[in-house]
Protein backbone atom coordinates (compact mmCIF):
# COMPACT_ATOMS: atom_id res chain seq x y z
CA UNK A 1 0.00 0.00 0.00
CA UNK A 2 1.54 3.46 -0.96
CA UNK A 3 2.13 5.45 2.26
CA UNK A 4 0.52 9.06 3.54
CA UNK A 5 -2.88 7.50 3.21
CA UNK A 6 -5.35 8.72 6.12
CA UNK A 7 -5.99 5.89 8.40
CA UNK A 8 -9.18 7.75 10.27
CA UNK A 9 -11.54 6.83 7.51
CA UNK A 10 -11.54 4.52 5.01
CA UNK A 11 -13.45 4.43 1.57
CA UNK A 12 -14.52 2.14 -1.46
CA UNK A 13 -15.33 3.17 -5.10
CA UNK A 14 -18.34 0.95 -5.58
CA UNK A 15 -17.99 0.95 -9.53
CA UNK A 16 -14.12 0.70 -8.97
CA UNK A 17 -14.81 -2.51 -7.04
CA UNK A 18 -16.69 -4.09 -8.82
CA UNK A 19 -14.72 -3.73 -11.97
CA UNK A 20 -11.72 -5.57 -9.99
CA UNK A 21 -13.86 -8.32 -8.46
CA UNK A 22 -15.12 -9.20 -11.76
CA UNK A 23 -11.53 -8.81 -13.05
CA UNK A 24 -10.41 -11.60 -10.40
CA UNK A 25 -13.30 -13.64 -11.00
CA UNK A 26 -12.27 -14.08 -14.71
CA UNK A 27 -9.00 -15.43 -13.19
CA UNK A 28 -10.86 -18.08 -11.33
CA UNK A 29 -13.04 -18.64 -13.89
CA UNK A 30 -9.86 -19.39 -16.05
CA UNK A 31 -8.03 -21.15 -12.93
CA UNK A 32 -11.37 -23.50 -12.86
CA UNK A 33 -11.78 -24.15 -16.36
CA UNK A 34 -8.29 -25.38 -16.95
CA UNK A 35 -6.59 -26.97 -13.48
CA UNK A 36 -8.52 -30.08 -13.47
CA UNK A 37 -7.57 -31.08 -17.21
CA UNK A 38 -4.23 -29.97 -16.54
CA UNK A 39 -4.14 -32.26 -13.74
CA UNK A 40 -5.41 -35.47 -15.21
CA UNK A 41 -2.31 -34.53 -18.20
CA UNK A 42 0.14 -33.89 -15.33
CA UNK A 43 -0.15 -37.40 -13.45
CA UNK A 44 -0.65 -39.15 -16.59
CA UNK A 45 2.90 -38.13 -18.09
CA UNK A 46 3.95 -38.19 -15.16
CA UNK A 47 4.88 -34.21 -14.22
CA UNK A 48 5.90 -33.17 -11.09
CA UNK A 49 1.75 -31.76 -9.55
CA UNK A 50 3.30 -29.72 -6.54
CA UNK A 51 2.74 -26.42 -8.14
CA UNK A 52 -0.89 -27.41 -9.60
CA UNK A 53 -1.47 -28.57 -5.87
CA UNK A 54 -0.33 -24.99 -4.97
CA UNK A 55 -2.44 -23.57 -7.62
CA UNK A 56 -5.57 -25.27 -6.22
CA UNK A 57 -4.97 -24.04 -3.30
CA UNK A 58 -4.79 -20.26 -4.64
CA UNK A 59 -7.71 -21.27 -6.84
CA UNK A 60 -9.75 -22.14 -3.47
CA UNK A 61 -8.54 -19.08 -1.71
CA UNK A 62 -9.16 -16.51 -4.62
CA UNK A 63 -12.94 -17.84 -4.42
CA UNK A 64 -12.96 -16.60 -0.98
CA UNK A 65 -11.47 -13.67 -1.45
CA UNK A 66 -13.89 -12.75 -4.33
CA UNK A 67 -16.82 -13.73 -1.72
CA UNK A 68 -15.78 -11.45 0.76
CA UNK A 69 -14.90 -8.55 -1.93
CA UNK A 70 -18.76 -8.83 -2.85
CA UNK A 71 -19.58 -8.70 0.64
CA UNK A 72 -17.43 -5.33 0.70
CA UNK A 73 -18.96 -4.27 -2.18
CA UNK A 74 -22.64 -5.07 -1.22
CA UNK A 75 -22.33 -3.29 1.81
CA UNK A 76 -20.15 -0.08 0.56
CA UNK A 77 -23.49 -0.06 -2.72
CA UNK A 78 -25.99 -0.40 0.25
CA UNK A 79 -24.17 2.45 2.13
CA UNK A 80 -24.11 4.50 -1.30
CA UNK A 81 -27.92 3.72 -1.84
CA UNK A 82 -28.32 5.37 1.85
CA UNK A 83 -26.25 8.67 0.71
CA UNK A 84 -28.18 8.72 -2.15
CA UNK A 85 -31.66 8.78 -0.21
CA UNK A 86 -30.17 11.13 1.98
CA UNK A 87 -28.91 13.59 -1.14
CA UNK A 88 -25.47 12.96 0.46
CA UNK A 89 -24.04 11.12 -2.92
CA UNK A 90 -21.76 13.05 -5.00
CA UNK A 91 -21.01 12.81 -8.49
CA UNK A 92 -18.80 9.73 -8.06
CA UNK A 93 -19.44 6.11 -6.19
CA UNK A 94 -17.18 6.40 -3.32
CA UNK A 95 -18.46 5.89 -0.05
CA UNK A 96 -16.31 6.71 3.09
CA UNK A 97 -16.43 5.13 6.47
CA UNK A 98 -14.63 4.30 9.77
CA UNK A 99 -12.89 0.93 9.82
CA UNK A 100 -13.83 -1.79 8.08
CA UNK A 101 -17.15 -2.72 6.89
CA UNK A 102 -16.82 -5.96 7.55
CA UNK A 103 -16.11 -5.58 11.62
CA UNK A 104 -17.38 -8.40 13.68
CA UNK A 105 -20.56 -10.00 11.84
CA UNK A 106 -19.29 -10.75 8.25
CA UNK A 107 -20.54 -14.55 8.60
CA UNK A 108 -23.63 -13.51 8.86
CA UNK A 109 -24.48 -12.49 5.48
CA UNK A 110 -22.64 -15.72 4.08
CA UNK A 111 -25.29 -17.39 5.71
CA UNK A 112 -28.24 -15.67 4.93
CA UNK A 113 -27.91 -16.51 1.44
CA UNK A 114 -28.25 -20.27 2.35
CA UNK A 115 -31.31 -19.69 4.20
CA UNK A 116 -33.65 -19.90 1.13
CA UNK A 117 -35.26 -23.38 0.56
CA UNK A 118 -34.34 -25.08 4.39
CA UNK A 119 -37.17 -26.21 6.13
CA UNK A 120 -38.60 -23.23 9.12
CA UNK A 121 -37.32 -25.28 11.69
CA UNK A 122 -33.41 -25.02 9.86
CA UNK A 123 -34.12 -21.16 9.46
CA UNK A 124 -35.02 -20.86 12.94
CA UNK A 125 -32.21 -22.93 14.47
CA UNK A 126 -30.21 -20.64 12.68
CA UNK A 127 -31.95 -17.43 13.75
CA UNK A 128 -31.36 -18.40 17.12
CA UNK A 129 -28.04 -18.88 17.13
CA UNK A 130 -27.52 -15.28 15.58
CA UNK A 131 -26.39 -12.57 18.13
CA UNK A 132 -28.75 -9.31 18.92
CA UNK A 133 -26.04 -7.39 16.58
CA UNK A 134 -26.10 -9.85 13.97
CA UNK A 135 -29.84 -9.90 13.88
CA UNK A 136 -30.19 -6.64 13.70
CA UNK A 137 -27.20 -6.52 11.15
CA UNK A 138 -29.21 -8.74 9.08
CA UNK A 139 -32.48 -7.05 8.88
CA UNK A 140 -30.78 -3.64 8.28
CA UNK A 141 -28.84 -5.01 5.08
CA UNK A 142 -30.89 -7.29 3.90
CA UNK A 143 -34.45 -6.59 5.00
CA UNK A 144 -36.72 -8.47 1.99
CA UNK A 145 -34.85 -11.82 2.71
CA UNK A 146 -35.08 -11.65 6.64
CA UNK A 147 -38.94 -10.45 6.02
CA UNK A 148 -39.86 -13.52 3.79
CA UNK A 149 -38.15 -16.47 5.22
CA UNK A 150 -40.40 -18.44 7.18
CA UNK A 151 -38.95 -19.46 10.75
CA UNK A 152 -37.86 -16.04 11.54
CA UNK A 153 -40.01 -15.15 14.09
CA UNK A 154 -42.79 -12.46 13.25
CA UNK A 155 -41.58 -9.54 15.10
CA UNK A 156 -38.08 -10.04 13.02
CA UNK A 157 -39.95 -10.28 10.20
CA UNK A 158 -41.87 -7.07 10.68
CA UNK A 159 -39.22 -5.02 11.57
CA UNK A 160 -37.83 -5.88 8.08
CA UNK A 161 -40.60 -5.64 6.18
CA UNK A 162 -41.63 -2.04 7.38
CA UNK A 163 -38.34 -1.29 5.88
CA UNK A 164 -39.02 -3.55 2.57
CA UNK A 165 -42.48 -1.77 1.89
CA UNK A 166 -41.28 2.21 2.68
CA UNK A 167 -38.57 1.64 0.20
CA UNK A 168 -40.92 -0.02 -2.23
CA UNK A 169 -43.12 2.80 -1.84
CA UNK A 170 -40.47 5.00 -2.31
CA UNK A 171 -39.04 3.54 -5.71
CA UNK A 172 -42.48 3.35 -6.89
CA UNK A 173 -43.57 6.74 -6.25
CA UNK A 174 -40.57 7.83 -7.98
CA UNK A 175 -41.13 5.79 -11.22
CA UNK A 176 -44.61 6.99 -11.21
CA UNK A 177 -43.36 10.58 -11.21
CA UNK A 178 -41.06 10.04 -13.30
CA UNK A 179 -43.56 8.38 -15.87
CA UNK A 180 -46.60 11.13 -15.23
CA UNK A 181 -43.53 13.68 -16.35
CA UNK A 182 -42.61 12.16 -19.31
CA UNK A 183 -43.86 10.83 -22.75
CA UNK A 184 -44.38 7.08 -23.75
CA UNK A 185 -41.57 6.97 -26.17
CA UNK A 186 -39.09 8.63 -23.40
CA UNK A 187 -39.97 5.05 -21.34
CA UNK A 188 -39.98 2.66 -24.51
CA UNK A 189 -37.98 4.07 -26.99
CA UNK A 190 -37.43 0.75 -28.98
CA UNK A 191 -41.24 -0.10 -29.17
CA UNK A 192 -43.33 0.99 -32.22
CA UNK A 193 -45.98 1.61 -30.39
CA UNK A 194 -44.70 2.51 -27.01
CA UNK A 195 -48.23 3.86 -25.48
CA UNK A 196 -49.69 0.65 -24.23
CA UNK A 197 -46.92 -0.19 -22.50
CA UNK A 198 -46.59 2.93 -20.94
CA UNK A 199 -50.17 2.86 -19.88
CA UNK A 200 -49.32 -1.00 -18.61
CA UNK A 201 -46.38 0.08 -16.34
CA UNK A 202 -48.55 3.04 -14.83
CA UNK A 203 -51.29 1.03 -13.68
CA UNK A 204 -49.54 -1.69 -12.27
CA UNK A 205 -48.16 1.17 -10.53
CA UNK A 206 -51.07 2.92 -9.51
CA UNK A 207 -52.17 0.14 -8.60
CA UNK A 208 -49.77 -1.61 -6.34
CA UNK A 209 -49.22 1.44 -4.70
CA UNK A 210 -52.69 1.40 -3.42
CA UNK A 211 -51.93 -1.76 -1.94
CA UNK A 212 -49.45 -0.48 -0.15
CA UNK A 213 -51.15 2.31 0.53
CA UNK A 214 -53.70 0.35 2.25
CA UNK A 215 -50.83 -1.93 4.33
CA UNK A 216 -49.06 1.43 5.51
CA UNK A 217 -52.10 2.83 6.79
CA UNK A 218 -52.91 -0.86 8.76
CA UNK A 219 -49.21 -0.82 10.06
CA UNK A 220 -49.67 2.53 11.67
CA UNK A 221 -50.31 1.92 15.63
CA UNK A 222 -53.19 3.44 16.51
CA UNK A 223 -55.27 3.98 19.70
CA UNK A 224 -58.03 1.59 20.36
CA UNK A 225 -56.79 -1.10 17.36
CA UNK A 226 -54.51 -3.86 17.47
CA UNK A 227 -51.33 -3.84 16.72
CA UNK A 228 -50.68 -5.12 13.13
CA UNK A 229 -47.57 -7.36 11.63
CA UNK A 230 -46.07 -7.32 8.29
CA UNK A 231 -45.40 -10.56 7.90
CA UNK A 232 -44.51 -10.85 4.01
CA UNK A 233 -44.38 -8.15 1.60
CA UNK A 234 -43.76 -8.10 -2.51
CA UNK A 235 -45.01 -5.78 -5.27
CA UNK A 236 -43.43 -8.40 -8.10
CA UNK A 237 -45.81 -9.62 -10.62
CA UNK A 238 -49.98 -9.42 -8.69
CA UNK A 239 -48.07 -8.89 -5.42
CA UNK A 240 -47.45 -10.65 -1.83
CA UNK A 241 -49.15 -9.51 0.99
CA UNK A 242 -49.04 -10.88 4.48
CA UNK A 243 -50.49 -9.03 7.54
CA UNK A 244 -51.22 -10.19 10.80
CA UNK A 245 -53.08 -8.38 13.58
CA UNK A 246 -51.60 -9.13 16.64
CA UNK A 247 -48.31 -11.47 16.81
CA UNK A 248 -49.25 -14.66 16.11
CA UNK A 249 -45.88 -16.10 17.87
CA UNK A 250 -47.78 -15.00 21.19
CA UNK A 251 -51.48 -15.55 20.81
CA UNK A 252 -53.08 -18.59 22.33
CA UNK A 253 -55.14 -18.88 18.64
CA UNK A 254 -54.10 -17.84 15.35
CA UNK A 255 -56.49 -17.82 12.65
CA UNK A 256 -55.27 -17.63 8.54
CA UNK A 257 -57.40 -16.02 6.06
CA UNK A 258 -57.19 -16.69 2.52
CA UNK A 259 -58.91 -14.71 -0.02
CA UNK A 260 -59.73 -15.83 -3.28
CA UNK A 261 -60.45 -14.78 -6.69
CA UNK A 262 -59.74 -11.04 -7.61
CA UNK A 263 -57.23 -10.79 -4.83
CA UNK A 264 -53.56 -8.56 -5.49
CA UNK A 265 -52.04 -6.05 -4.52
CA UNK A 266 -54.38 -3.26 -4.69
CA UNK A 267 -56.71 -1.14 -2.77
CA UNK A 268 -58.76 -4.06 -2.67
CA UNK A 269 -56.56 -5.50 -0.03
CA UNK A 270 -58.39 -2.73 2.52
CA UNK A 271 -61.72 -5.31 2.14
CA UNK A 272 -59.48 -8.75 3.39
CA UNK A 273 -57.72 -6.38 6.14
CA UNK A 274 -61.26 -5.49 7.35
CA UNK A 275 -62.71 -9.26 7.48
CA UNK A 276 -59.55 -10.00 8.97
CA UNK A 277 -59.92 -7.45 11.75
CA UNK A 278 -63.64 -8.39 11.82
CA UNK A 279 -62.74 -11.71 12.99
CA UNK A 280 -60.44 -11.11 15.27
CA UNK A 281 -63.07 -8.55 17.21
CA UNK A 282 -65.69 -11.18 17.03
CA UNK A 283 -62.53 -14.06 18.82
CA UNK A 284 -61.66 -11.13 21.18
CA UNK A 285 -64.83 -10.39 22.45
CA UNK A 286 -66.05 -14.05 22.93
CA UNK A 287 -62.65 -15.11 24.57
CA UNK A 288 -61.43 -12.10 26.24
CA UNK A 289 -59.31 -14.18 28.64
CA UNK A 290 -57.22 -15.76 25.34
CA UNK A 291 -54.88 -13.91 23.15
CA UNK A 292 -56.05 -14.18 19.34
CA UNK A 293 -54.13 -13.55 16.24
CA UNK A 294 -55.70 -13.33 12.60
CA UNK A 295 -53.51 -13.58 9.20
CA UNK A 296 -54.42 -12.23 6.05
CA UNK A 297 -52.39 -14.46 3.87
CA UNK A 298 -52.10 -13.13 0.04
CA UNK A 299 -49.14 -15.28 -0.64
CA UNK A 300 -49.66 -16.96 -4.10
CA UNK A 301 -51.10 -15.38 -7.04
CA UNK A 302 -54.66 -15.90 -6.73
CA UNK A 303 -57.25 -16.28 -10.09
CA UNK A 304 -57.55 -12.63 -11.54
CA UNK A 305 -60.50 -13.55 -13.87
CA UNK A 306 -63.65 -15.57 -12.87
CA UNK A 307 -64.32 -17.39 -16.03
CA UNK A 308 -60.65 -17.51 -17.42
CA UNK A 309 -58.38 -18.41 -14.23
CA UNK A 310 -61.16 -19.97 -11.36
CA UNK A 311 -62.16 -23.15 -12.77
CA UNK A 312 -58.39 -24.15 -12.72
CA UNK A 313 -56.54 -25.81 -9.50
CA UNK A 314 -53.35 -24.83 -11.22
CA UNK A 315 -52.94 -21.71 -9.47
CA UNK A 316 -53.79 -23.11 -5.89
CA UNK A 317 -51.91 -26.16 -6.64
CA UNK A 318 -48.81 -23.67 -6.88
CA UNK A 319 -50.01 -22.14 -3.78
CA UNK A 320 -49.72 -25.55 -1.98
CA UNK A 321 -45.80 -25.92 -0.48
CA UNK A 322 -46.21 -21.99 0.56
CA UNK A 323 -49.27 -22.55 2.85
CA UNK A 324 -48.15 -25.65 4.39
CA UNK A 325 -44.52 -23.72 4.91
CA UNK A 326 -46.16 -20.54 6.13
CA UNK A 327 -48.15 -22.64 8.60
CA UNK A 328 -45.23 -24.70 9.64
CA UNK A 329 -43.45 -21.56 10.65
CA UNK A 330 -46.09 -20.41 12.37
CA UNK A 331 -46.11 -23.58 14.77
CA UNK A 332 -42.09 -23.39 14.69
CA UNK A 333 -41.73 -19.44 15.85
CA UNK A 334 -44.79 -19.75 18.43
CA UNK A 335 -43.45 -18.77 21.93
CA UNK A 336 -45.94 -20.21 24.38
CA UNK A 337 -46.55 -24.25 23.82
CA UNK A 338 -48.92 -24.94 21.03
CA UNK A 339 -51.41 -22.60 19.89
CA UNK A 340 -54.52 -23.46 18.45
CA UNK A 341 -54.24 -22.81 14.66
CA UNK A 342 -57.11 -22.41 12.08
CA UNK A 343 -56.78 -22.07 8.32
CA UNK A 344 -59.90 -19.95 6.56
CA UNK A 345 -60.09 -20.09 2.87
CA UNK A 346 -62.97 -17.81 0.84
CA UNK A 347 -63.93 -18.87 -2.36
CA UNK A 348 -60.39 -19.72 -4.19
CA UNK A 349 -58.67 -19.31 -1.04
CA UNK A 350 -60.68 -22.64 0.01
CA UNK A 351 -58.92 -24.54 -3.13
CA UNK A 352 -56.07 -23.44 -2.13
CA UNK A 353 -56.40 -24.88 1.36
CA UNK A 354 -57.79 -27.92 0.26
CA UNK A 355 -55.67 -28.63 -1.95
CA UNK A 356 -52.28 -27.86 0.03
CA UNK A 357 -54.06 -30.18 2.47
CA UNK A 358 -54.44 -33.08 0.79
CA UNK A 359 -50.97 -33.30 -0.23
CA UNK A 360 -49.06 -32.66 2.76
CA UNK A 361 -49.11 -32.13 6.69
CA UNK A 362 -51.34 -28.87 6.68
CA UNK A 363 -50.16 -28.07 10.37
CA UNK A 364 -53.36 -26.91 12.19
CA UNK A 365 -56.11 -27.81 13.80
CA UNK A 366 -59.10 -26.51 11.95
CA UNK A 367 -60.28 -26.04 8.23
CA UNK A 368 -62.75 -23.79 7.53
CA UNK A 369 -64.17 -23.45 3.94
CA UNK A 370 -66.50 -20.40 3.26
CA UNK A 371 -68.19 -20.50 -0.28
CA UNK A 372 -66.04 -22.86 -1.67
CA UNK A 373 -65.90 -24.09 -5.14
CA UNK A 374 -64.43 -27.00 -4.74
CA UNK A 375 -61.33 -28.08 -2.49
CA UNK A 376 -60.17 -31.38 -4.15
CA UNK A 377 -61.17 -34.02 -2.30
CA UNK A 378 -64.19 -35.59 -2.19
CA UNK A 379 -64.32 -35.97 1.86
CA UNK A 380 -63.22 -34.94 4.75
CA UNK A 381 -61.29 -38.01 5.70
CA UNK A 382 -58.97 -37.10 2.90
CA UNK A 383 -57.26 -34.13 4.80
CA UNK A 384 -55.23 -34.90 7.14
CA UNK A 385 -56.68 -33.49 9.95
CA UNK A 386 -59.63 -34.42 12.24
CA UNK A 387 -62.73 -34.99 10.30
CA UNK A 388 -64.64 -33.32 13.37
CA UNK A 389 -62.65 -30.20 12.89
CA UNK A 390 -63.37 -29.13 9.09
CA UNK A 391 -66.28 -26.52 8.95
CA UNK A 392 -67.80 -25.21 5.63
CA UNK A 393 -70.61 -22.48 4.96
CA UNK A 394 -72.55 -21.09 1.87
CA UNK A 395 -75.00 -18.44 1.87
CA UNK A 396 -78.26 -19.18 0.50
CA UNK A 397 -77.99 -16.93 -2.26
CA UNK A 398 -74.64 -17.89 -3.17
CA UNK A 399 -73.93 -18.13 -6.95
CA UNK A 400 -70.86 -20.05 -6.02
CA UNK A 401 -73.42 -23.10 -5.43
CA UNK A 402 -73.84 -23.42 -9.44
CA UNK A 403 -69.92 -24.32 -9.67
CA UNK A 404 -70.58 -28.04 -11.62
CA UNK A 405 -68.60 -30.39 -8.92
CA UNK A 406 -66.65 -31.53 -11.84
CA UNK A 407 -64.52 -28.14 -12.20
CA UNK A 408 -62.46 -27.99 -8.75
CA UNK A 409 -64.14 -31.10 -6.93
CA UNK A 410 -67.32 -31.23 -5.37
CA UNK A 411 -68.50 -28.96 -2.54
CA UNK A 412 -67.83 -28.91 0.74
CA UNK A 413 -70.87 -27.71 1.72
CA UNK A 414 -72.65 -31.02 -0.10
CA UNK A 415 -74.25 -33.86 2.18
CA UNK A 416 -71.80 -36.57 1.55
CA UNK A 417 -68.02 -34.31 2.27
CA UNK A 418 -68.88 -35.14 5.86
CA UNK A 419 -67.90 -31.29 6.71
CA UNK A 420 -69.41 -29.82 10.05
CA UNK A 421 -71.93 -26.91 8.53
CA UNK A 422 -72.31 -23.46 9.91
CA UNK A 423 -74.68 -20.84 9.03
CA UNK A 424 -74.03 -17.80 7.30
CA UNK A 425 -76.96 -16.23 6.72
CA UNK A 426 -77.10 -12.65 5.98
CA UNK A 427 -80.27 -9.98 7.53
CA UNK A 428 -80.14 -9.39 3.85
CA UNK A 429 -81.85 -11.87 2.08
CA UNK A 430 -79.62 -10.95 -1.22
CA UNK A 431 -76.50 -10.96 0.36
CA UNK A 432 -74.08 -12.86 -2.46
CA UNK A 433 -70.66 -14.34 -2.73
CA UNK A 434 -68.66 -11.35 -0.90
CA UNK A 435 -70.86 -10.34 1.83
CA UNK A 436 -70.06 -13.18 4.54
CA UNK A 437 -68.38 -11.03 6.83
CA UNK A 438 -70.87 -8.90 6.95
CA UNK A 439 -73.26 -11.60 8.93
CA UNK A 440 -73.35 -11.28 12.79
CA UNK A 441 -74.26 -15.00 12.61
CA UNK A 442 -71.40 -16.18 10.42
CA UNK A 443 -68.76 -14.06 12.19
CA UNK A 444 -69.79 -15.46 15.72
CA UNK A 445 -69.37 -19.22 13.83
CA UNK A 446 -65.80 -18.28 12.53
CA UNK A 447 -64.66 -16.69 16.17
CA UNK A 448 -66.18 -19.89 17.92
CA UNK A 449 -64.37 -22.17 15.47
CA UNK A 450 -61.01 -20.03 15.56
CA UNK A 451 -61.02 -19.78 19.65
CA UNK A 452 -62.00 -23.23 20.37
CA UNK A 453 -65.42 -23.42 20.86
CA UNK A 454 -66.52 -26.11 18.32
CA UNK A 455 -69.63 -27.20 20.66
CA UNK A 456 -70.94 -23.77 19.78
CA UNK A 457 -70.86 -23.66 15.95
CA UNK A 458 -73.65 -23.93 14.56
CA UNK B 1 15.62 -64.05 -36.15
CA UNK B 2 18.47 -61.61 -36.66
CA UNK B 3 15.73 -60.11 -39.31
CA UNK B 4 13.01 -59.64 -36.92
CA UNK B 5 15.12 -58.26 -34.44
CA UNK B 6 16.68 -56.06 -36.88
CA UNK B 7 12.76 -54.93 -37.74
CA UNK B 8 11.67 -54.53 -33.72
CA UNK B 9 14.28 -52.65 -33.26
CA UNK B 10 13.00 -49.52 -35.42
CA UNK B 11 12.96 -46.29 -33.70
CA UNK B 12 10.43 -43.60 -34.18
CA UNK B 13 10.00 -40.46 -32.46
CA UNK B 14 8.30 -41.00 -28.91
CA UNK B 15 4.09 -40.33 -29.00
CA UNK B 16 4.36 -39.51 -25.30
CA UNK B 17 6.68 -36.62 -26.00
CA UNK B 18 4.41 -35.90 -28.88
CA UNK B 19 1.24 -35.55 -26.56
CA UNK B 20 3.02 -33.60 -23.86
CA UNK B 21 4.41 -30.95 -25.78
CA UNK B 22 1.10 -30.38 -26.14
CA UNK B 23 0.17 -30.29 -22.54
CA UNK B 24 3.38 -27.78 -22.37
CA UNK B 25 1.39 -25.74 -24.93
CA UNK B 26 -1.94 -25.73 -23.12
CA UNK B 27 -0.03 -24.95 -19.45
CA UNK B 28 2.11 -21.62 -21.38
CA UNK B 29 -1.09 -19.94 -22.93
CA UNK B 30 -3.01 -20.98 -19.00
CA UNK B 31 0.20 -19.11 -17.99
CA UNK B 32 -0.10 -16.40 -20.57
CA UNK B 33 -4.23 -15.73 -20.04
CA UNK B 34 -3.53 -15.55 -16.00
CA UNK B 35 -0.98 -12.77 -16.60
CA UNK B 36 -3.95 -10.28 -15.35
CA UNK B 37 -4.40 -11.74 -11.90
CA UNK B 38 -2.41 -9.38 -10.70
CA UNK B 39 -3.34 -6.33 -12.37
CA UNK B 40 -6.56 -6.15 -9.49
CA UNK B 41 -4.57 -6.81 -7.20
CA UNK B 42 -2.26 -4.25 -8.08
CA UNK B 43 -5.81 -1.62 -8.20
CA UNK B 44 -6.48 -2.52 -4.48
CA UNK B 45 -2.80 -1.60 -3.73
CA UNK B 46 -2.17 1.52 -5.39
CA UNK B 47 -5.58 2.91 -6.69
CA UNK B 48 -8.92 4.76 -4.71
CA UNK B 49 -10.78 1.53 -5.38
CA UNK B 50 -10.41 0.98 -1.39
CA UNK B 51 -8.71 2.65 0.43
CA UNK B 52 -8.08 2.60 4.70
CA UNK B 53 -5.68 0.45 6.91
CA UNK B 54 -8.46 -2.24 6.81
CA UNK B 55 -7.81 -2.43 3.26
CA UNK B 56 -3.84 -1.98 3.58
CA UNK B 57 -4.03 -5.02 5.44
CA UNK B 58 -6.05 -6.93 3.73
CA UNK B 59 -3.83 -6.77 0.42
CA UNK B 60 -0.69 -7.10 2.53
CA UNK B 61 -1.41 -10.11 4.55
CA UNK B 62 -4.06 -11.72 1.65
CA UNK B 63 -4.15 -10.37 -1.91
CA UNK B 64 -0.59 -9.98 -1.85
CA UNK B 65 0.83 -13.63 -0.74
CA UNK B 66 -2.13 -14.84 -2.80
CA UNK B 67 -1.17 -13.68 -5.76
CA UNK B 68 2.55 -14.12 -5.52
CA UNK B 69 1.60 -17.60 -5.21
CA UNK B 70 -0.53 -17.94 -7.93
CA UNK B 71 1.83 -16.23 -10.29
CA UNK B 72 5.10 -18.07 -9.35
CA UNK B 73 3.21 -21.72 -9.46
CA UNK B 74 1.38 -20.73 -12.62
CA UNK B 75 4.96 -19.60 -14.15
CA UNK B 76 6.36 -23.18 -12.66
CA UNK B 77 4.21 -25.18 -14.88
CA UNK B 78 5.91 -24.76 -17.80
CA UNK B 79 9.34 -25.66 -16.25
CA UNK B 80 7.76 -29.19 -14.66
CA UNK B 81 6.76 -30.18 -17.98
CA UNK B 82 9.70 -29.21 -19.51
CA UNK B 83 11.45 -31.32 -16.67
CA UNK B 84 9.34 -34.44 -17.37
CA UNK B 85 10.23 -33.84 -21.17
CA UNK B 86 13.72 -34.06 -20.87
CA UNK B 87 13.01 -37.18 -18.74
CA UNK B 88 11.96 -38.91 -21.49
CA UNK B 89 13.31 -40.38 -24.85
CA UNK B 90 13.21 -38.75 -27.86
CA UNK B 91 12.65 -42.54 -30.01
CA UNK B 92 11.14 -45.33 -28.56
CA UNK B 93 11.12 -48.79 -30.78
CA UNK B 94 8.21 -48.65 -32.91
CA UNK B 95 6.02 -51.24 -31.26
CA UNK B 96 6.45 -49.16 -27.88
CA UNK B 97 5.39 -46.92 -29.98
CA UNK B 98 2.23 -48.19 -31.17
CA UNK B 99 1.60 -49.40 -27.58
CA UNK B 100 1.91 -46.01 -26.38
CA UNK B 101 -0.53 -44.27 -29.18
CA UNK B 102 -3.09 -47.01 -27.94
CA UNK B 103 -2.69 -46.03 -24.48
CA UNK B 104 -2.64 -42.45 -25.34
CA UNK B 105 -5.91 -42.80 -27.34
CA UNK B 106 -8.03 -44.99 -24.29
CA UNK B 107 -6.89 -42.27 -21.56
Amino acid sequence: MSSGRADSYSSIDVTGLRGVIEDLEQSAGLMDRTLPGLRRDFEFFGVDTANLTKLSNGYRELTTVVEELWERHNRAEVLLADYEGRGLAGADSIVRFPGDLLDGDHHVTHEIHHQDGRTPGDVHTWWEGLTDTERAYAISYYPDTVGSLNGVPIAARDQANRRVIMQEYTRMSERLAELEAGAPIDFYPDEPNPLPFYLDEGEHLKERLGGLDVIIERLDDQPGRPRAYLIDISTDGLGRAVVSIGNPDEADNVATYIPGTGSRLSDGLATDIRRTDRMLEAADRFAPESTTSLIMWLGYDAPQDVFAEAPSPSLADKASDNVRNFQEALRTTHLKGRSHNTLLGHSYGSTVIGRAAREGDIHVDNLVFIASPGVGVGHVSDLGIDPDRVFATRAKWDLIKATPRNILGPQPTGGGFGATHFRSDNSNPLAGHSDYWESQLARRNLAYIIIGWHDEVN
Amino acid sequence: MGTSETEASIMVPNPLKTALERVLTRASTFNDELGDVESPITELDTGATWTGSAARRYHDDVLKPLADDIRTAAESLAADVEHRLRELDDLVPEHVAIALQVELSIR
